[in-house]
């Protein structure tokens, strides 16, 4: 329980915002929990324990879901990693619910990406690691949501100051 | 050989803007649920075999497979008095008394070849 104690408020921000409910975040952390409980003797310490506990919420999270999780990674060339300065992000957030709208907008893979990397602070290695793919398909990922959420935050933000 | 990783870059303003985002607590029954599920858990876990005890079922389950194999190799397929005889038939004595017998009768020629082993006695291939 020390373990989850510790580890829970993340977890929990990233089912709710990958299921956007409640009452399925909590059967899918207590899914993850139990899992996580089931298979701890077989935990031999190759990646971090925060890493692999994420790994197995996530996972609860897509069964939840019941997402596919076949996804087609773009080429490293695609990928524009930076965003554009001019925009400040706390200049377009017109209010907090704009960006949760347009993060729910995003697909589950995108939305995890971002909040793995941009919100809780993991390396792009921990999050290819619990999102089950290679870094260069977590980079692309974060590009897409990075370039969606500031779109569409900079709408938003036209049409505030239009009014 | 290009490094093919992709370089780091965190949208600082972007994951405080996401960490500011509202997240629900857990249903108040959560704990009370999950400490209930993990105690079933530790029950099943007691009478469920571990690991070492299902590796060593799978090692005395191989080692008698393979000696099954061995013993039917060594021992070969039983042979049965409806199996077919294989090589050239040998003549019992009431067959050669009766074949003498007929020849005699008929006073033909009688021609034979007699096989004598040490163990298993005279024998005759008409």
């Amino acid at each position: 329980m020390t373990i989850v104690r510790h580890y829970d408020p993340g977890l929990r921000s990233l089912a709710f915002r990958l299921l956007r409910d409640p009452h399925r975040m909590d059967d899918a952390l207590q899914e993850a929990y139990v899992k996580a409980f089931r298979s701890l003797p077989r935990f031999r310490g190759e990646s971090r324990l925060g890493t692999w506990l994420y790994r197995i919420a996530y996972n609860a999270c897509l069964d939840e879901l019941g997402a596919a999780r076949r996804v087609t990674p773009l080429p490293l060339e695609s990928v524009a990693e930076r965003p554009d300065p001019q925009m400040s992000v706390h200049d377009s957030v017109a209010s907090r619910s704009d960006l949760a709208a347009a993060l729910e907008r995003l697909p589950v893979e995108e939305r995890a990406a971002v909040l793995l990397v941009d919100a809780q602070g993991f390396a792009y290695r921990d999050a290819a690691e619990i999102l089950d793919v290679p870094e260069g398909t977590v980079a692309s990922r974060l590009s897409r949501a990075r370039a969606q959420l500031r779109t569409a935050l900079e709408d938003r933000a036209e049409g505030a100051g239009g009014r | 050989m290009s490094d093919r990783r992709p370089k780091e870059y965190r949208d600082r303003p972007l994951g405080a803007a996401l960490r500011e985002l509202e997240v629900p607590e857990h249903r108040p029954s959560f704990e009370a649920e999950l400490r209930r599920r993990l105690a079933a858990e530790r029950r099943a876990a007691r009478t469920r075999p571990s690991r070492v005890q299902r590796r060593r079922a799978l090692r005395v389950a191989a080692v008698a497979a393979v000696a099954a194999a061995v013993a039917i190799v060594a021992v070969g397929i039983p042979r049965t008095e409806h199996s077919p005889p294989v090589g050239p038939e040998v003549a019992g004595a009431a067959t050669i008394k009766a074949k003498i017998r007929s020849a005699l009768a008929s006073m033909r020629t009688l021609r034979g070849e007699l096989v004598y082993g040490r163990t298993g006695g005279a024998g005759a291939s008409p």
